[in-house]
């Protein structure tokens, strides 16, 4: 789940190219989920796969490489996490098929790093059974060593190692504490694991006791129960603190967003601003400062400026994902999920859908149910995600009054920008309710969570979580949203009258955005708003961009910021139904093509860019007419 | 100690009987708490009393118990053994959502939530006090 299907490339697999692929050995990283093997993954390789503190964070095989000391280049294939060989949802049979070999375009593996959790052996070294016996060279890596000693936990691990007849090490993939035994171990003879015993692996009780077994022969010491985890939960999980608790960490989250997020916002408009005009004298031609300066720049940056606000949301979200309160978000928000006939591991991918709804379409692979998992993927676009934000706040700030409200706490404005949030979820919610009585009907299959014990989230996975983040908005906006606003910037100028520019209105993006007012106007949106909405279908913050374009180009509205000239074009109620047609409409074409890939058919992008629309518009013509019928 | 493993189908829709579950015939309270709370106080207290078994969701919160049989379908069974749940562990149950649903179990030192539903199929009984000693 890197920023790659998300918006723009992905950074940090440009050093696989040029790499051939079958002269070189691959090894599998296997292991159970949460086990630590993508920490471990991006600790050896040097990459940055998304990793966080909870089951199911990886969905995908994805390949890195790593440099030997003897100098050999070997591949190392990061896979989903696995409780059993019997694949149930489609991110374990991602797995169980590169290890089988039956995955087409990867190689068989070579061997396999099977990754345990030491402090959990009890359960998870019953895992090994099946993975052993595929006969393929191994390597048991106990992760987390550092917790087992903290917790006075034990493992002889020579022991271990003849018992299953395999190498083994314990190591930290956060300190990178004994890493070093993956070089020696592909280095090295590699040979078949020889256990002195396996158990029959169909009967999963039969592994558990053999596990059990080794696990006594082998000295293991059950580590101590996380104490601070426990304390931590019988807060967080309280009945009556745990859902307040909550409740504040959301209002916390979004009051940040404003109030830290405005200030550095303005620093980096005025930043940008400077260096717009600084460059403004030096060219020289009119017409090409007009498209360059006014057009292409103003578009540019008037969505740059929400950068600060994007990264506070992901540091936030970066915060709650690896220190494992999520996973008890998702205890808290249960019940209300099943009423609404979701699927208890549907929390997980609609919370990530907060980020982006593409991910989070690919994290519903471990929804086993496949109707479940249709029904999820319907409805993770109508959580707002980060694109939704840039729109959210230029909207609010331009017509929300900055109030405060229940003491100093609570700003207005991000009341407003909660509001919209609960809106998509219950819109998320709603659907369905109606998808799942009626054309996504399924039985109710068990849901289990592990609850991880609470972490510090580490400033490395934080600090690349942003970077990340950061490489991947610049690269929007120095990409799609720069080309949308040139091109816009020269329609604006074109056709020309005797050498002149036309008036805008006149313009080929004027007239274009006049074709589209009789649709538009019963929401109380001009022509401009009109041409925002047509270029937001490549993605939904391209609306700003074109907005700060046309306003740059327009003589009446260039002096005007954005908010003023917004104010201007826009009614309270027309602000109101563009502020409701953001939340519902489905204005990604990433998306829909993701949902195309995942559900194999073109049926479930259709029916839910068709339903979206249709609501978005609906939902829309309400809000105007309501806030205007209030606010008269 | 007895492994008797148990995984089959439940034979009809509704809940399966409970062996001399003391208020097997009554409507089960809403959170589950305060009345088997009671019973299973009673039952540590009275070692000669007939084993008792509840459904795990009816399990007290601080209150260890044995799991002693699963009764899901076959696959339902298998994902929940895979998480530690079968017959002859020590389960102790632990902190819940709202409402009393989804509600954590810990076991084998591991915290799993789970939600009703599925945890009404397992039952448990409670030790006696000279097996717990």
């Amino acid at each position: 789940m890197s920023s790659r299907e998300c918006c723009g490339p992905s950074f940090g697999t440009s050093v696989l190219e040029g790499v051939d692929q079958k002269s070189i050995r691959t090894i599998a990283l296997v292991g159970p989920p949460n086990c630590g093997k993508t920490t471990l993954f991006n600790q050896l390789t040097g990459l940055n796969r998304k990793v966080a503190n909870f089951p199911g964070v990886t969905v995908e095989h994805f390949t890195g490489y790593i440099t030997l000391q003897d100098g050999e280049r070997v591949a190392l294939i990061d896979l989903p996490g696995i409780y059993s060989m019997h694949a149930k949802s489609e991110d374990e049979r991602v797995t169980v098929d590169v290890l089988r070999g039956q995955m087409t375009g990867i190689e068989p593996p070579d061997a396999i790093v099977l990754v345990l959790d030491s402090t959990n052996l009890g359960r998870h070294l019953a895992l090994a059974a099946p993975v052993i016996s595929l006969g393929l060279p191994t390597l048991v890596l106990l992760n987390m060593a550092d917790s087992l000693r903290a917790r006075d936990g034990h493992i002889d691990v020579l022991s271990l190692a003849r018992q299953l007849g395999t190498p083994v090490a314990l190591v930290s993939a956060v300190s990178g504490e004994g890493l070093e035994a993956v070089d020696h171990f592909i280095s090295s003879a590699m040979h078949q694991p020889q256990p002195t015993e396996l158990p029959m692996l169909h009967d999963v009780r039969e592994c558990r006791q053999w596990a059990e077994r080794i696990n006594v022969q082998s000295n293991y010491r059950k580590p101590l129960p996380p104490v601070w985890t426990r304390r931590l939960d019988a807060v967080y999980l309280h009945r009556l603190w745990g859902p307040l608790i909550f409740f504040l960490v959301v209002v916390a989250v979004f009051q940040t967003i404003f109030a830290a997020g405005q200030p550095l916002s303005k620093i980096l408009q005025d930043a940008l601003d400077y260096l717009g005009t600084a460059v403004s004298p030096h060219v020289h031609n009119a017409l090409i400062r007009s498209l360059l300066i006014d057009g292409a720049w103003k578009g540019v940056s008037s969505v740059l400026v929400f950068l600060p606000q994007i990264l506070l949301l992901f540091l936030l979200i970066g915060v709650l994902e690896d220190s494992g309160y999520l996973a008890r978000a998702a205890v808290i928000a249960d019940r209300t999920m099943s009423r609404f006939g979701l699927n208890g591991k549907a929390f997980i991918p609609l919370l990530s859908a907060y980020a982006c709804a593409v991910p989070a379409i690919m994290a519903t692979r471990t929804i086993e149910n496949k109707r479940d998992r249709l029904a999820t993927i319907m409805v993770a676009p109508f959580m707002t995600c980060s694109a939704r934000l840039p729109v959210y706040t230029m909207v609010i700030a331009a017509f929300v009054p900055d109030a405060r409200i229940a003491g100093v706490f609570f700003g207005s404005r991000a009341l407003a920008m909660l509001g919209l949030y609960v809106i998509g979820f219950l819109a998320a919610l709603f659907t369905a309710r109606m998808l799942k009585s009626s054309i996504l009907k399924s039985k109710d299959v068990p849901f289990l969570l592990e609850l991880p014990p609470y972490r510090w989230p580490t400033l490395r996975s934080l600090g690349m979580r942003l970077l990340d983040r950061t490489k991947a908005f610049v690269w929007r906006a120095g990409t799609v949203i720069l080309a949308v606003s040139l091109l816009l910037a020269i329609l604006t100028n074109l056709p020309l009258h005797q050498g002149q520019p036309p008036a805008i209105q006149d313009s080929i993006a004027g007239r274009l955005g006049h074709s589209l007012v009789p649709v538009i106007a019963p929401l109380g949106f001009n022509w401009k708003i009109g041409v925002g909405l047509l270029t937001s279908l490549a993605a939904r913050e391209v609306i700003v961009g074109t907005l700060g374009t046309l306003y740059g180009v327009d003589p009446q509205q260039h002096a005007m910021n954005l908010q003023q000239a917004l104010h201007s074009d826009l009614s309270l109620g027309g602000a109101a139904a563009l502020l409701i047609f953001f939340a519902f409409a489905m204005q990604c074409t990433s998306t829909l093509a993701v949902v195309r890939r995942e559900t194999n058919s073109w049926k479930w992008p259709a029916l839910q860019f068709t339903y979206m629309t249709v609501m978005a518009y609906g939902g829309a013509f309400i809000a105007k007419h309501l806030v205007d019928a209030i606010f008269r | 100690m007895i492994f008797r493993f148990a995984s089959r189908a439940p034979s009809s829709k509704t809940r399966p009987p409970v062996r001399a579950a003391k208020h097997a015939g009554q409507r089960r309270p809403a959170s589950g708490l305060p009345e088997s709370a009671a019973s299973a106080k009673a039952n540590v207290a009275d070692p000669s009393r007939e084993i008792q078994l509840v459904p795990l969701c009816d399990l007290p919160q601080g209150v260890h118990a044995i799991i002693h049989e699963i009764q899901l379908p076959a696959s339902a069974a298998e994902q929940v053994m895979l998480f530690g749940f079968m017959s002859g562990v020590e389960v102790v149950s632990g902190q819940c959502g709202p409402g009393g649903d989804p509600r954590v179990y810990r076991l084998d030192g591991t915290e799993v939530a789970i939600r009703r539903a599925t945890a009404q199929h397992i039952l448990v009984r409670i030790p006696s006090v000279q097996e717990q000693a």
